[in-house]
């Protein structure tokens, strides 16, 4: 595999099940037993409530863009051989937000309000990466 | 606690033109803190607190940098008070000041100097400094692997500014516009050329919606001030300077936590804390100091602090209103955009600036009876401080 030149995500203990997730290409939420509130990113305890009986869930992998930015000038070599590329912000259908990157369209395409749906990049033998691309719609 | 007891008695801004010689990290600091003691006709003796802008102080130093510690040995002093300080993201200059006000008002020092510089294009070069400054913002874990950086922050509150208001590209020009109108009147800017509204939409896409234009610089420069009680301030030479009032709010850390991008409150909180310390109201004041690394950031600005509702800010920047001679003067030194942006250097310009036009020292770009000025200084993602400084 050529070598992947790009930073890779820093893995965080309270997070191993999320990237472990992603490998296996499942998106995983963390909903609190509790209070019954989705977060992201994984934690080891409820930012609604507190208590530490958060669980790992699968997401639907849906949602749609809040807001994005395409980049024509990187801030690193990494990411020259990719531009024009689409950063955007994803509001997952169970209320989560992330940050990701739109593919499988043209920049031109992105717009707030679009429906996505979860894909899967494996960036490295041990590290997948979760992005977004468009909804197919019957027109 | 009566903010109006302490001033700001010395000023000075170290900003090397194009080609010359820039001291390496520690020398330019040690540079700021000499020139502004002569400024404010005192010596190294008189000083007994240092808050020391930490940013990002060149490894290799034990982490977490004791970077005030650092710089007091460097320039052999050994004042009784330091404090090495960020208030989060990139915002400095005035809540350094602030912070030395606090520890006089509780009698840790009488004497602050306060130091805010860097040489980051000459250390890090401009790729390296660009890298830098553009990336420092944003999570290693969830954000950076995507490309994120702090121009597609900026971009996607523009978009979404674009939206929710109908804020156009123009409006945004506007704001690049009027800082390089207020830069060609002042000597130490980077970019004086002037620019029209079309100049920035030619410009280079650097992340959708934002052209180059409507971006900041990276620079070498950064200033230092001292800061000490009314009653001290009396005897020096220059016209003191007051913090009258301050205030902080804060939001989040990480960009993708903010739950919407088109209500920054911390900036609205943070400036009516500023005005009820202070005791004085939005309309008396002279001059703004909005922090401004891309141009949708004066405009989310200006509504938030309440100069204009939300949504009006693109039509609140047109027709000159805040260029020179116009209604509301914003960053007279021509901001971020062209004055020069080197990290922590960057809003100290808002506070040397600031001081100047209430000492009347403005030349050419003087606002005539400059009294009461608001200064906004936001580290990413908000952590925002808001400073009234007046003078008598």
């Amino acid at each position: 595999m050529k070598e992947y030149s790009k930073p890779v995500p820093v893995i965080t203990d309270e997070a191993k099940h999320y990237w472990e997730g992603c490998k296996r290409h499942e998106l995983l939420l963390q909903r609190c037993a509790e209070c019954g509130e989705f977060q992201f990113p994984h934690r080891t305890i409820c930012a609604n409530c507190f208590s530490t009986r958060v669980e790992p869930v699968k997401a639907s992998g849906k949602g749609k863009v809040y807001s994005f930015s395409t980049v024509y000038r990187a801030p690193s070599k990494g990411f020259m051989a990719d531009m024009p590329y689409t950063v955007a912000l994803v509001d997952l259908d169970e209320g989560p937000r992330m940050t990701t990157n739109i593919i499988g369209c043209k920049p031109e395409q992105v717009t707030i309000g679009m429906r996505v749906e979860v894909v899967f990049d494996d960036i490295t033998e041990e590290i997948t990466l979760p992005k977004f691309k468009p909804v197919a719609t019957i027109s | 606690m009566s903010a109006k007891r302490c001033c700001i008695v010395g000023i000075s801004e170290v900003a090397p033109p194009r080609g010359a010689h820039v001291p390496d990290y520690w020398g330019f600091a040690a540079e700021a803190a000499k020139l502004t003691l002569e400024n404010a006709g005192l010596t190294k003796k008189d000083i007994d607190g240092v808050v020391f802008s930490c940013q990002s102080a060149p490894m290799p130093l034990p982490t977490p940098v004791p970077t005030a510690a650092y710089f007091c040995e460097y320039i052999g002093i050994n004042p009784a008070w330091y404090q090495s300080y960020h208030h989060g993201g990139m915002a400095f200059g005035a809540p350094c000041i602030a912070r030395a006000a606090m520890a006089i008002e509780a009698g840790l020092a009488t004497t602050v100097l306060v130091v805010g510089t860097d040489n980051l294009l000459s250390r890090l070069k401009r790729d390296g400094a660009v890298e830098g400054l553009a990336t420092r913002g944003t999570d290693p874990r969830y954000e950076g692997p995507y490309g994120a950086f702090s121009m597609t922050c900026f971009g996607m509150i523009a978009q979404r500014h674009m939206y929710e208001y109908g804020t156009t590209s123009e409006q945004m020009a506007a704001v690049a516009v009027a800082a390089r109108k207020w830069a060609s009147l002042n000597p130490m800017a980077q970019m004086r050329e002037p620019i029209t509204i079309k100049d920035v939409l030619n410009s280079k896409v650097i992340a959708s919606p934002l052209h180059l234009l409507d971006t900041c610089l990276v620079s070498d420069g950064g200033g230092a001030a001292v800061v000490t009680s009314a009653d001290r301030a009396r005897g020096l030479r220059n016209t003191p300077v007051y913090l009258l009032g301050f205030g902080e709010s804060g939001i989040g850390r990480y960009f993708s936590a903010l739950r919407s991008l088109t209500d920054i409150y911390s900036v609205e909180r943070a400036t009516k804390m500023a005005l009820k310390m202070a005791e004085v109201e939005l309309n008396d004041i002279d001059i703004v100091y909005p922090y401004d690394p891309s141009t949708i950031s004066v405009i989310f600005e200006l509504e938030e602090m309440g100069f204009c509702e939300k949504g009006e800010g693109g039509s609140f920047v047109e027709g000159g209103r805040i260029e020179p001679g116009g209604e509301l003067p914003c960053n007279t030194h021509g901001g971020l955009h062209s004055c020069r942006h080197s990290s922590v250097g960057g809003p100290f310009f808002q506070v040397t600036e600031a001081v100047k036009q209430l000492r009347g020292e403005c030349g050419e770009r003087q606002v005539q009876g400059a009294k009461l000025a608001i200064l906004l200084s936001e580290g990413g993602w908000f952590n925002n401080h808001v400073s009234i400084l007046g003078r008598l």
